[in-house]
């Protein structure tokens, strides 16, 4: 994990393709998954000294380290919020008002194909102007929704 | 296995608390109730392993699960706030919907909106008159965020604003 971390601020992050969001994922998920797998392969080499407890421990300190970067990453990419912020700072040092068509202009950006994004991975299905869910959807949308419903989200959704 | 189970015991009942405490008070905000209780639990759940297993690997493999349970938890109740896919699919979840008319539900504006909201709520803006202005807490964010992105060597986006 050390090397990995090392070899991305050292060398990757300064390569284009490293600023690309599948990348990044990338790289951590098949590190995840390779690690995972020695660990698991492991606990079958005899004299190996390996146990399904520190099999645990290492997958969950990977789990850990990857879920923290990837949020970090993301997080300095640019949120919605973020780009907000951004903007009623910088209307704020050239003394002028925010635009609020600006604004609406990142919803719009973000929005984009935000649809045909689902329906390509097939959580949902449009058909002749309505749109559903699939069973795939469904399912994904029934964990969103207990989510919702121990966080005790009110958006009106 | 023992302080593994435990853990996952124990991230239940965090998740009991931080529901209870969300049901009852609408502040701090959602993410710091549950930094709050879990962080509680985890001392609890630590105090346990110790007593149980001592300073050894096991103690730590149950610290760990407990920890990226609530990693997990935190990053995807996040993720059913602030994504509009995730919003869209919530929606859908309570039946199918003309496609416009959902587009035109979860307008930019609204998104806006909502985000202006809750930037109030969290302290990281302030309502002025009819706009809003930066707090100190939202200069350092976005303070924070620019050295991230420094870091990582973010570029900008074609349709960040000017």
């Amino acid at each position: 994990m050390a090397a990995h971390l090392v070899l991305y601020f050292a060398v990757l992050r300064h390569l284009p393709t490293f600023r690309a969001e599948r990348t990044i994922f990338l790289y951590h998920a098949l590190s995840a998954i390779g690690v995972s797998l020695v660990v698991v392969a492991s606990l079958f080499v005899p004299g190996s000294g390996a146990d399904l407890t520190w099999a645990i421990v290492v997958i969950a300190l990977h789990g850990i380290y990857s879920t923290t970067f990837l949020e970090v990453w993301s997080l300095a990419d640019g949120g919605y919020s973020l780009q907000i912020l951004e903007h009623l700072e910088r209307a704020d040092r050239r003394g002028e008002e925010p635009d609020p068509e600006a604004l609406r202009a990142i919803g719009v950006a973000k929005q984009g194909d935000r649809l045909a994004g689902l329906a390509s991975i097939g959580l949902v299905q449009q058909e002749a102007g309505r749109t559903a869910l699939t069973p795939a959807g469904r399912a994904v949308a029934s964990c969103f929704a207990l989510l919702a419903w121990l966080t005790n989200v009110q958006d009106g959704v | 296995m023992v302080a593994v189970l435990l853990a996952v015991g124990y991230f239940v009942v965090a998740l009991v608390l931080h529901a209870v405490w969300c049901r009852a008070a609408q502040r701090p905000s959602t993410v710091v109730k549950f930094v709050a209780a879990g962080g509680l639990v985890g001392l609890v759940l630590l105090g346990h392993l110790l007593a149980t297993e001592g300073p050894t690997h096991r103690t730590l493999a149950g610290l760990l699960v407990f920890a990226l349970a609530s990693e997990l938890y935190i990053f995807s109740f996040t993720l059913i706030i602030s994504s509009v896919s995730a919003i869209w699919l919530r929606r859908l979840y309570r039946g199918s919907i003309e496609t416009d008319a959902l587009a035109e539900a979860y307008s930019p504006s609204w998104m806006v909106e909502t985000r202006l909201s809750r930037l109030v709520e969290n302290g990281f803006l302030a309502r002025d008159g009819d706009g809003y202005r930066l707090t100190e807490k939202g200069r350092g964010l976005i303070g924070t965020f620019g050295r991230l992105r420094a870091i990582f060597k973010h570029e900008r986006r074609a349709h960040e604003l000017r």
